[in-house]
C-alpha cells in the first residue's frame, strides 16, 4: 500500500520525472483499480498538476516504432487458413472465408444508402429544420456507429471525422461539388477539417449549422441529450441555429471557445477560455468527469461500452463525480467511481449493471 | 497511427455473424482467455488470431525486410500453440508470450539465412527507430511539441539497445522482467540499468524545455 511518503514525492514532480517514473508508466499502461484510485485521489488533492500529469501521458503514448508494418486482408487470411489446414481442424477454408465476409465489409468500411423520397420525408419528420437542405433523390453515404465503438473516417477532401458511439454522419454524394462541403451529423463527432478557403465546411446538427474553413473542433448533438454543443480545439468556427425566426447572430469561435444550444429554452450560450481538452478526451478514448452528475456519467458509459443500467432507487444519480479514466474498461471505471466518498456497488452482468446502495 | 484503427475495426463492427463473440472476450483477462484457449474454445483462439496476428506482424517486421518469413514465422506459432495448447502453461500475458516466441524463431531463421551478418543474437533491421508521433497532441500545442522534438532528437542518440528497450517500455508496455527477458539479460537488473540510463537523458531533456520555455514566457 502506498505510504504518505510515497504519495508526498509527487508533489513536486515535473513531467520529465513522471515518465520516467515506474509506477506512473504501469499506471498509464496497465492501470488497475488500485492505480486508478491511488492516482485519482491523488490528482483530486493536487489537482494543479494535472496539466503536467496529462502532458506526461500524452507523451508515454506517443512513443511508436518509426516504421509501421501493417499486414493485408490476403495476409490475414492466407496465415489463418493455413493454420486451420495444417491443424486439421472442422472449419473450412469456406468458413473462413464466411468469417471474414463480414469483416471485409467493414473494414472496407462504406455503406451506400440510395435515399429515395420517401424516406426523405420520414427523416424531416423527426428533424424539421433540415428540409431546406435535403434535395429530392439524394445519394448519401452514411458512417454509423452503435452503442460501444467508435470510428474514424477520412473525407474526400482530406477530413478527418472521429465518430463517438451511437452516432451517424451522412454524405451526400454531392460533397465538394460547388462551392461547399456539406455533412449531417447526429450523435458526436470530433472534426479535423481541411483546409479550403473556396470551400467552406458545413456541419447541419438538429438545431445548429456550423461553418468552418480549416479547423479541428468538436461536436456534440445527441437526440436524447437537452443541448447541443460545440467546442473549437484549432482555427475558427461560426456557428449559427437553423431556425430561421431567430434573428440571433452567428457566433464566430477561437480555439477554446465554446457554444451549446439549450432545446427547451431555445437558446445559445458562448463560453469562452474553457478546458477544451474535456470536450474531446473522448478521441483518444479517455473519459473526463468534472463534478458530472452520475446520470449523466451512466448514460455516456452505457454508450460506450454498450450496456445497459439499472439503478435503484437509493441510489441518488444527481451526485456529482470527478475522474479521469483513460482507456479503462468499465470495471476498472465502476470501482475508480464507487471508491469514492459517495459509494455505490455494482454488478455487471452481460449487457446489464445493477447499480446499488 | 491508421493501424490502430485497423486493428479495431476488424473484430469490432459487425452485422449479425461470427464475430458477435470477438467482442466478448475484450475485458477479460489474458489467463481466462487462454484459459479457454487451452479447453478447446475455437472462439478464443479466434481472438487471439485477430488481436494479436498485426501486432506480431509488425514487431517481426522491425527485424528484417522479408514479410513472407514473417507471415511463415507468425503461422507456425500459431501452429505451434493450437496443436500443442493441452501441454503449454499458464500465460498470464498473451501478448508478451507470442512477442518472445516470435522473437525466438525469427532469431532462429534468420541465423539460418545466409544474408544474417549478426553474430549476437538479433538485431533490430530499422535501428528500431523510435518516434513521438504528434497525433496524440491535444493540450499544450507549441509546448508540448517543442518537448517532443528534443526528446526524438535525445532519442536518436541512444544506441539501438536502449532504443529497443524504450519501445518496449513505452510501447509495448512490458516491465522490467519481460524486458529483460526479450532482450536475453541474464538478470532483470541489466534491463533496469539500461532503461535507467536511457530514461535519465529523456527526463534532463523535459526539464530542461520546460524551464527554458517557462523563462521565455515570463
Amino acid at each position: 500500500m502506498e505510504g504518505k511518503n510515497q504519495k508526498m514525492k509527487y508533489n513536486d514532480y515535473e513531467v520529465g520525472d513522471f515518465i520516467t517514473d515506474d509506477l506512473f508508466v504501469r499506471w498509464v499502461k496497465h492501470a488497475d483499480a488500485e492505480s486508478d484510485f491511488f492516482w485519482s485521489k491523488w490528482l483530486e488533492e493536487n489537482p494543479e498538476k494535472l496539466e503536467k500529469v496529462q502532458q506526461a501521458k500524452d507523451i508515454v503514448h506517443s512513443f511508436n516504432y518509426k516504421e509501421v508494418f501493417e499486414p493485408t486482408q490476403d495476409d490475414f487470411i492466407e496465415v489463418l487458413e493455413n493454420i486451420h489446414n495444417k491443424t486439421n481442424q472442422q472449419k473450412q477454408p469456406s468458413k473462413t472465408r464466411e468469417l471474414f465476409g463480414s469483416i471485409l465489409k467493414i473494414a472496407a468500411g462504406v455503406s451506400i444508402l440510395l435515399v429515395s423520397t420517401w424516406a426523405i420525408f420520414d427523416a424531416i419528420e423527426r428533424n424539421n429544420n433540415m428540409h431546406n437542405v435535403y434535395s429530392q433523390e439524394e445519394k448519401f453515404v452514411v458512417k454509423g456507429t452503435d452503442r460501444g465503438q467508435k470510428l474514424s473516417l477520412k473525407l474526400p477532401d482530406g477530413t478527418i471525422v472521429k465518430l463517438n458511439a451511437e452516432s451517424e454522419l451522412k454524405i451526400p454524394e454531392s460533397f465538394g461539388e460547388k462551392n461547399s462541403r456539406i455533412v449531417y451529423l447526429e450523435g458526436e463527432a470530433f472534426f479535423d477539417v481541411a483546409e479550403d478557403s473556396t470551400k467552406p465546411f458545413k456541419i447541419y446538427s438538429s438545431n445548429l449549422v456550423t461553418t468552418v474553413l480549416g479547423t479541428s473542433f468538436n461536436v456534440r448533438s445527441y437526440p436524447f441529450e437537452d443541448a447541443e454543443s460545440i467546442a473549437v480545439l484549432t482555427g475558427k468556427v461560426k456557428v449559427e441555429t437553423t431556425d430561421k425566426a431567430s434573428n440571433e447572430e452567428a457566433s464566430m469561435l477561437l480555439p477554446n471557445d465554446f457554444v451549446s444550444y439549450n432545446k427547451t429554452k431555445q437558446e445559445r450560450l458562448l463560453k469562452r477560455n474553457i478546458d477544451i481538452y474535456k470536450e474531446v478526451s473522448w478521441t483518444k478514448g479517455i473519459l473526463i468527469y468534472d463534478n458530472t452528475d452520475l446520470k449523466k456519467i451512466l448514460n455516456e458509459l452505457g454508450r460506450w461500452y454498450d450496456v445497459e443500467f439499472e439503478v435503484s432507487s437509493e441510489v441518488n444519480t444527481q451526485m456529482k463525480y470527478s475522474g479521469t479514466f483513460d482507456n479503462k474498461t468499465l470495471e476498472n471505471i465502476l470501482q475508480g467511481l464507487s471508491f469514492t466518498s459517495s459509494r455505490f456497488s455494482f454488478k455487471i452482468e452481460d449487457k446489464k449493471v445493477y447499480i446499488t446502495e | 497511427m491508421e493501424m490502430k484503427s485497423y486493428n479495431l475495426s476488424l473484430y469490432k463492427k459487425h452485422r449479425g455473424g461470427d464475430t458477435d463473440h470477438i467482442r466478448l472476450y475484450k475485458n477479460i483477462p489474458d489467463t481466462e482467455i487462454w484459459r479457454l484457449f487451452q479447453n478447446g474454445d475455437g472462439n478464443a483462439f479466434n481472438y487471439i488470431y485477430f488481436h494479436y496476428f498485426p501486432i506480431l506482424y509488425n514487431y517481426g517486421c522491425q527485424f528484417t525486410r522479408d514479410k513472407e518469413l514473417v507471415k511463415d514465422q507468425i503461422q507456425e506459432l500459431f501452429i505451434h500453440i493450437k496443436t500443442r495448447s493441452k501441454k503449454l502453461g499458464k500465460v498470464k500475458d498473451i501478448k508478451f508470450y507470442l512477442i518472445v516466441s516470435l522473437k525466438r524463431r525469427l532469431q532462429k531463421a534468420l541465423s539460418k539465412s545466409k544474408n544474417s551478418i549478426y553474430l549476437d543474437g538479433l538485431m533490430p533491421s530499422s535501428d528500431f527507430g523510435v518516434i513521438l508521433s504528434h497525433e496524440n497532441v491535444m493540450i499544450n500545442n507549441q509546448e508540448q511539441k517543442k518537448v517532443k522534438e528534443k526528446i526524438q532528437k535525445a532519442i536518436e542518440k541512444l544506441s539501438p539497445k536502449q532504443k529497443e528497450a524504450v519501445l518496449y517500455y513505452y510501447y509495448e508496455g512490458f516491465n522490467y522482467d519481460q524486458i529483460a527477458e526479450l532482450m536475453s539479460f541474464s538478470k532483470t537488473e541489466y534491463a533496469r540499468k539500461l532503461l535507467y540510463r536511457a530514461l535519465d537523458v529523456l527526463r534532463k531533456i523535459i526539464t530542461s524545455i520546460i524551464i527554458c520555455l517557462s523563462t521565455v514566457y515570463m
